[in-house]
């Protein structure tokens, strides 16, 4: 059995859920379908299944993967590979004479002559990075629709589209040209309990002990690749060795987290909202649904909750006890052993002006997360460092010119920064940390923003004279590690 | 009641006449007809006071011709008169012209006595009225003709409808040519009964007595009702007026003897044509032998396709054209024709019925097809090649719109499910958009396969709908609309969601496109002088009624030219936008200067005002008010304004928060630049339309329909989006229910909106572009209207801090999105369902602490 990626067609383990089959329905009505779920939720399986069926019903249809485009096209040239993506799904000739064209029609138009109708359907759709490439490309889809509604017999009523990924449809595009406006919402809802028991009995055979479904279901709530990695392990653990293994891993888990929890939680740390929400969520176990609030919808989308009834609540026991150890949603918590650290991963700092610094600060966080998950504590500190002074310096020179200058001098002598003889007042990337703090404090001054001088100090933990004057074991260097990640937070939150 | 009797109590019963006063003088009519003449009398009258002068007079006649047809009435003079010297008096109709003529003919009325017969003083009107009196005097028979018709035909009809509704039998009037042709002539009303002719209604009314009449009553009417009697036919003779009465006794005694239903008026009316209409159904007859086994000669010849003609039938000419009647009467739901003399019966389609009657024995795919579309009254589009199925695509143009394009096609194979998945398939391949396709099959699915391909539709592509050759040919054999057949025929079948008319995203189409009849008036008039902005919140029906208006703007002789700007980001998206819809060249890169060049380029091409619709304007306002030209800040939104106030073209924009910013605005270079127009919800007429048309173009019937009519509008508020939602909704109800049961009733809307599912789209429909400020005062007018400053002061009350400014904005927004209405208190909630859809979500009182609280944090 397959338990990462996307499910082979023809795997008598793949179990079809009911978005799968809503949004088949909709498409062969040429409804146009927009398909939001976690990663690893089964999305890019169920849309390979839903093109193989829209073919045998004899549509034409094709699967164009986002993820898949070279970086770096021009506009002209992305909206070619879309075409030849298209073409080659459909697998028709993908010449095309609007070569330099911007407008997508002109490249779809030899790929879209007149036969039964072409669907689309358009994987990790929030995949390009460039903003006014994707605004344009996905207007012009939007486009589309309009126009086959005026008028039923152009190239653009041939088309119906379905969009997949995890992402927030409010904000991927701008949303007064959003081709997801007008589009089926559909989200990929995990597996029940049932899926999970036949799942169980696909991978295990039919004779496979009731409790093995149930314990996967109560921690993981029907998750599919997770139950799909479970499954596994209890097949190759045999049978008298399934539910220890299982539990174990899960344990495992609980501990030290894995990809799709980390991946989860990647997406919760960059955005505010989710964020709090997640923390609500830690304190209050659950929570009332905010009406036509795309936090709250987006939670579920990206997999940290689900909805029960008007409320919300962690996807699942395993989601929550994975939230809860983690001082990076709740920072104002004294650190806890096993807690649990996310890396922001690529574009988690995006919001920096500075490609370089933004890189460093990303490398430098996920570093720190990888030495806090292996026990180097004090290298975490030292990458946590690196990071919050990357995105100090960034956000100093974000600032409008002269206006720090000003910050300074309009504040009383004692919160003025002392600049050494290696400092330069008008060049922040020569400030030592404890200036850069400092300037930070007085250009947010008015906003109640509070910087801990503390993490200057923690920052030297990283010279071994100073480790050697107050010497704690590297064990024993634990909850300045995780103290730090907390006030790290503060500064993303405040310097944003 | 011996017959002697019988004659007293007719001849008491009998009206010596029908006359009314108003039958005798209609005055109505007399000084209708003098209103048409006031010139002409009032120049008579001032002719008359003069002495007639010969050339007033001949003045008078060339300035009114009525005065001419007047003075020749007045002289009984009713056509051209040509006297003995040779001198003319034209006719009345064809008064002088020139004013030598009219000389000439005031030489001959005077000399006629004119002016003494109208000396000084004479009151003219009265003179004029008279005539008309005299004029009027012979159509007073007509009007008691038309009199007595009138009321016999209430007379039949009442006791039809009544003897119906006392024996639970179907009575009704038939055509006259299931009497026989030779006393067809005497005969009013043919009655029928379970469609055979029963009873022949013939009327006399005689008002003066004589050989004529006698011959009539003691001879003619006898021979009437022996006549119809040979072909089962009763006669009731209503006969009345003086002459009836005049008649002797013998007369009358022949007539009552041989026709026993005579009846004079007031008995018909008073039951006794009921009273014997009731009795013909208790007389049982049997059919006769001989018209029983014609009957089945006829039909044994139409079940081939052929035609039966009256002389190919082993009875005399006669009772062969009668019974070729009789079938077509009794079959009249069977397309047959009678030809005009009655001696051939065929079927209208009678090749079409004979290829079907052939098809039964020996079936041809292509044959089979071909029938089928003319059917269908379809004409084929193109023919598509398969090795499985021979198909056409086809235009169904007397269908709805939806339905308008399928595929018909035909296997000799059984319609199993395997055998329809891949007719699907293959009709998928036509590339008309069919939302249906038809296989035509040699014999109808068992019931095994029917409740298989019932379960199969909603996994097809498209709907099939199965219909066998039987059904075609009964189709083609009767009168039954195509149309209605389809349509019944696809409410059994077809997945109904495949063939929803309703549209719960994006642009409404014009089948479902309802209301809005004021806006666009306003829209229409504001155009001549001045721009529109038109102001909606999402998916309230800008775009669908833009698209609306361009026809209407047409037809107003205006011409419009429709810009889509979702897409237009910025000036030079805008320049693209103007080459490629509307074909302009610009010469350069866009600027806002350019629009007008683009302006003056689309007023060149036809006559008539330029009309220029944007929609989605928005970001292109966005773009525009960070950016200038030639240092002048907004300046494609100011370039709109000038053009529009040179008069050289108007805009119609269609947009959300920013055009209604700007427009609002007072501080703002734009406000008052166009007139605002305000698109909200649908009036509840139009809202019960846009549920109930496409569903009843479907033919789902609705149950207790006002009051489902009620619910969805207290669950919409009329919003377009809703309604369309809730629709596809029931749809998808029914399409789930067993199809004995084609209908939606009031718990079918609520069980579509008792839903989170529902509250959530209600909520993000209504809410998803509001703010905090703007959600907790829409919170607040739940509890009642309240005017600005009292809402602003409870912000302040509960820490919000909040200019006046921004509560006015905040109450602005609202009213833009339909949520809330300027009432003379202040404001009011719109919103019916908006306390029940919060329920969902804990309630009003809980999401306004929480809405509070986040402010007081901000």
């Amino acid at each position: 059995m397959s338990s990462s990626g996307p499910v082979p067609l023809g795997l008598s383990t793949y179990v079809p859920r009911n978005f799968e089959i809503e949004a088949l329905n909709l498409l062969r009505r040429s409804d146009w379908v927009l398909l939001l779920g976690p990663r690893q939720h089964g999305k890019t399986s169920a849309l390979i299944r839903i093109n193989a069926q829209l073919k045998a019903d004899g549509f034409r249809s094709a699967i164009v993967d986002l993820q898949a485009m070279p970086a770096g096209l021009s506009f002209p040239d992305m909206l070619g590979w879309f075409a030849a993506s298209v073409a080659k799904g459909l697998k028709v000739d993908s010449a095309s004479s609007a070569a330099g064209s911007n407008s997508l029609e002109d490249w779809l138009a030899p790929i879209c002559v007149p036969g039964p109708p072409i669907v689309v359907l358009i994987d990790e759709a929030a995949s390009i990075r460039d903003e006014e490439s994707r605004n344009a490309f996905f207007g012009q889809i939007r486009a589309f629709k309009s126009q086959a509604a005026s008028d039923p017999d152009c190239v653009a009523a041939l088309l119906t589209f379905a969009f997949a990924g995890t992402f927030r449809p409010e904000t991927l595009v701008d949303e007064k040209n959003s081709p997801f406006n007008v589009c089926h919402r559909l989200e990929s809802e995990d597996l029940d309990e049932v899926g999970v028991s036949t799942l169980a009995s696909a991978v295990l055979g039919e004779d496979v002990p009731p409790q093995i479904a149930q314990m996967i279901f109560d921690r993981i709530g029907g998750q599919p690749e997770l139950a799909q990695r479970l499954l596994a392990l209890a097949s190759s653990a045999g049978p008298e060795n399934a539910i220890d293994r299982i539990e174990g891993q899960l344990s495992e888990w609980e501990i030290h987290s894995n990809d799709h929890l980390d991946a989860v939680f990647r997406v919760v740390l960059r955005e505010p909202g989710l964020k709090a929400i997640a923390t609500a969520l830690v304190m209050a176990g659950d929570l009332q649904i905010d009406p036509a609030n795309s936090d709250f919808r987006y939670a579920v989308v990206a997999g940290l909750c689900k909805k029960s009834g008007g409320r919300l609540r962690f996807r699942s026991a395993l989601v929550e006890a994975v939230a809860r150890a983690s001082p990076q949603l709740h920072p104002e918590e004294a650190a806890v052993r096993n807690a649990h650290f996310f890396p922001m991963g690529p574009g988690g700092f995006a919001f920096m002006r500075d490609a370089v610094y933004s890189e460093i600060a990303s490398s430098s966080y996920d570093g720190a997360i990888k030495c806090m998950r292996s026990g180097a504590y004090r290298l975490a500190l030292a990458g946590l460092g690196v990071c919050i002074e990357a995105v100090l310096i960034d956000f100093m020179l974000r600032q409008p010119i002269g206006s720090v200058a000003a910050a300074i001098a309009a504040s009383p002598a004692a919160a003025r920064p002392n600049f050494d003889r290696h400092e330069t007042q008008a060049d922040p990337e020569s400030w030592r940390l404890v200036n850069l703090l400092k300037v930070g404090r007085l250009v947010r001054a008015g906003q109640n923003v509070e910087l801990p001088e503390t993490l200057r100090e923690f920052r030297n933990l990283v010279h071994p004279k100073l480790i050697k004057a107050s010497y704690k074991t590297e064990e024993q260097t634990y909850p300045e590690a995780v103290t730090a990640i907390g006030l790290a937070g503060i500064v993303f939150r405040d310097f944003v | 009641m011996n017959l002697k009797q019988r004659i007293l109590e007719f001849r008491s019963n009998i009206s010596p006449d029908l006359y009314s006063p108003e039958d005798i003088i209609d005055f109505a009519a007399a000084r209708e007809a003098l209103s048409q003449q006031v010139l002409a009398i009032k120049l008579l009258q001032q002719l008359s006071e003069t002495k007639f002068e010969r050339e007033r007079l001949a003045e008078a006649i060339v300035t009114e011709p009525k005065l001419y047809s007047l003075l020749c009435s007045i002289l009984f003079l009713s056509s051209e008169v040509q006297l003995e010297d040779g001198r003319k008096l034209p006719a009345p109709h064809s008064p002088p012209r020139s004013q030598k003529a009219a000389l000439d003919a005031a030489d001959v009325l005077l000399e006629l006595g004119i002016a003494s017969l109208l000396p000084p003083h004479s009151d003219i009107e009265h003179v004029a009225l008279l005539l008309q009196v005299s004029v009027d005097s012979a159509r007073r028979r007509f009007r008691v003709d038309s009199k007595l018709k009138a009321r016999v035909f209430r007379i039949v009809a009442s006791a039809i409808e009544e003897a119906g509704r006392i024996t639970g039998l179907p009575y009704e009037v038939g055509t006259s040519s299931l009497i026989p042709l030779s006393v067809r002539g005497m005969v009013e009303y043919t009655v029928l009964l379970n469609r055979i002719p029963c009873a022949a209604v013939s009327v006399t009314f005689q008002s003066h007595s004589g050989g004529r009449q006698s011959r009539e009553l003691s001879s003619s009417y006898p021979s009437l009702h022996r006549a119809l009697l040979d072909h089962g036919i009763e006669l009731f003779l209503i006969a009345d007026g003086r002459g009836i009465g005049e008649a002797s006794d013998r007369v009358l005694t022949a007539l009552t003897s041989s026709v026993p239903q005579a009846m004079s008026l007031k008995e018909a009316e008073s039951g006794r044509l009921l009273k014997g209409l009731v009795e013909q159904s208790r007389t049982v007859r049997q059919p006769r032998e001989e018209d029983v086994s014609v009957a089945k000669l006829i039909e044994s010849a139409l079940s081939t396709g052929q035609p039966v003609m009256a002389a190919s039938l082993p009875v005399s000419l006669e009772s062969s054209r009668l019974a070729l009647a009789r079938y077509a009467s009794a079959n009249s739901e069977l397309n047959l024709e009678l030809s005009p003399d009655g001696s051939v019966l065929a079927w209208r389609s009678s090749k079409l019925v004979q290829a079907l009657f052939a098809l039964r024995t020996n079936f041809q795919a292509a044959v089979a097809v071909g029938a089928a579309v003319s059917v269908l009254n379809g004409t084929t589009h193109s023919e598509m090649t398969s090795s499985a199925f021979c198909a056409r695509s086809v235009r169904l143009d007397e269908a709805e719109d939806l339905l308008s394009t399928t595929v018909v096609g035909a296997s000799p194979l059984a319609a199993d499910p395997e055998l329809v998945r891949s007719f699907a398939k293959e009709a998928l391949q036509s590339g008309l958009h069919s939302k249906f396709a038809i296989l035509i099959a040699p014999i109808p699915p068992s019931q095994e396969q029917a409740a298989a391909l019932a379960t199969l539709q909603s996994f097809l592509p498209i709907s099939v709908v199965v219909v066998s050759l039987v059904e075609l040919d009964s189709l083609a054999r009767s009168k039954q609309n195509p149309s209605a057949f389809l349509q019944a025929t696809l409410l059994q079948q077809s997945d109904l969601t495949k063939l929803s008319p309703f549209v719960v995203r994006g642009v409404t189409p014009s089948r479902v496109f309802f209301g809005r009849e004021e806006e666009e008036s306003t829209l229409l008039s504001t155009l001549a002088t001045n721009s529109v902005a038109l102001l909606g919140g999402r998916r309230i029906g800008k775009t669908s009624l833009m698209r609306h208006c361009s026809g209407r703007l047409e037809l107003a002789g205006l011409r419009p030219f429709f810009g889509d700007c979702q897409v237009v980001r910025s000036w030079e998206d805008f320049g693209k936008l103007a080459e490629r819809n509307w074909k302009v060249n610009l010469n350069g890169a866009f600027m806002p200067s350019s629009l007008y060049s683009i302006v003056e380029q689309l007023a060149q091409r036809d006559p008539g005002g330029v009309v220029i619709l944007l929609d989605e304007i928005d970001q292109l306002l966005d773009w525009d008010s960070h950016r200038s030209e030639d240092e002048v800040p907004e300046a494609f939104f100011r370039t709109c304004r000038s053009i529009s106030q040179q008069g050289m073209a108007q805009f119609v924009f269609s947009g959300e928060r920013t055009i209604a910013k700007r427009i609002w605005d007072a501080s703002s270079p734009h406000w008052n630049f166009c007139r605002p127009l305000l698109l909200r919800q649908l009036s509840r007429a139009a809202a019960e339309s846009l549920i109930s048309e496409p569903l009843e173009s479907m033919g789902i019937d609705i149950a207790n329909r006002e009051e489902l009519l009620e619910i969805c509008w207290s669950r919409t508020s009329g919003h377009p989006e809703l309604l369309q939602f809730v629709g596809d909704k029931l749809v998808t109800i029914v399409n789930s229910r067993s199809r004995g049961r084609i209908e939606v009733d009031p718990s079918d809307v609520l069980s579509a909106t008792d839903t989170y599912e529902f509250a959530e789209q209600y909520l993000e429909t209504y809410w998803g572009q509001s703010n905090h400020v703007e959600r907790i005062i829409s919170l607040w007018l739940l509890e009642g209207s309240a005017g600005l400053d009292a809402l602003q002061g409870r912000l302040i009350e509960r820490s919000v801090e909040v200019s006046g400014f921004e509560v006015q904005s905040g109450l602005r927004m609202l009213e833009l999105y339909g949520i809330a209405e300027q009432v003379p208190q202040g404001y009011s909630l719109r919103l019916e369902w908006f306390r029940s859809a919060l329920e969902y979500y804990g309630g009003a009182s809980s999401a306004l602490s929480r809405y509070l609280g986040e402010l007081r944090h901000v």
